[in-house]
């Protein structure tokens, strides 16, 4: 069952973990056609004056995505997100960075359901503004 | 520099690219979702065919690709893309602004295949000046 079913305005959906290392960015990179080396080359992001490697935005927005997806079940269908890039999520070598998005009904209109996301990595939020419209499937 | 006078230029894709079932299997794969995923289930794989065209217009503006970083994003889905159908991205700039010396574009695509507008997206980028 969809964990979207019954829910009102206000209600809290279940919170999902996810875990992003160097492979994963790399697929993604490969898969999205992003390949700036930001999120692939540890050398060059370091010259450019960030920590380390950092993961695309779009792959953090992707995996709020997934969230969503599966929250929905197949039930309900996104056919709005919105994210604002707030902060990196920062990924080193041989180690995975967590990515954990919780998610509330912020309202519904008319069937249409405004799923408010939070998105944070390192105790830190990394998206804003994070939200989705959701209609039944 | 871009100008703020690039606020309503136009750039209509000048080719088609075809929603292919490797693409999709590549995406939802790197995500960790299962092979057989469908488009209405990756609300944001629609960036494999915008963020392309957004690189190929930069350099008309005067704007250098390696300094960009993604500000927002936002789609919307009128419906969703098929496999096997053309793409066309047809985008335009709805905002310019200058902050701190970086260039802040907000750039409007809105994917067709032939006439039938499916999604529409907006990318906020921000061009990075030079220290």
């Amino acid at each position: 069952m969809s964990a979207l079913t019954g829910i009102t305005t206000g209600s809290e959906l279940p919170t999902q973990t996810f875990e992003l290392d160097r492979a994963m960015l790399s697929n993604y990179a490969k898969a999205s056609g992003d390949l700036n080396p930001i999120h692939l080359d540890e050398a060059f992001a370091k010259s450019v004056g960030l920590p380390n490697v950092i993961a695309h935005g779009m792959l953090t927005m992707a995996l709020a995505g997934k969230a969503l997806n599966t929250w929905c079940n197949q039930e309900f269908k996104v056919i709005e997100i919105f994210a604002r890039f707030t902060k990196p999520v920062i990924v080193e070598a041989d180690s995975k960075s967590n990515l954990e998005v919780s998610g509330k009904i912020g309202e519904i209109i008319e069937g249409k359901i405004r799923v408010d996301l939070t998105v944070i990595s390192n105790e830190q939020k990394v998206l804003g503004m994070t939200r989705a419209f959701v209609v039944k499937a | 520099m871009a100008a703020p006078d690039l606020v309503g230029r136009k750039f209509l894709g000048t080719q088609t690219q075809r929603v292919n079932q490797l693409d999709l299997t590549s995406f939802a794969t790197s995500i960790g979702e299962n092979p057989d995923t469908q488009i209405s289930q990756l609300p944001t794989f629609p960036i494999r065919y915008t963020l392309n065209e957004a690189e190929r217009i930069a350099p008309e503006l005067g704007l250098d690709w390696s300094r960009v970083v993604h500000g927002d994003q936002r789609f919307i889905h009128h419906r969703f893309l098929r496999i096997d159908e053309e793409v066309r991205a047809d985008s335009e700039i709805e905002a310019v602004k200058s902050m701190a010396g970086n260039e802040i574009l907000t750039l409007r695509s809105d994917l067709f295949v032939g006439d039938e507008l499916v999604t529409s997206t907006w990318s906020t980028l921000v061009f990075r000046g030079q220290q």
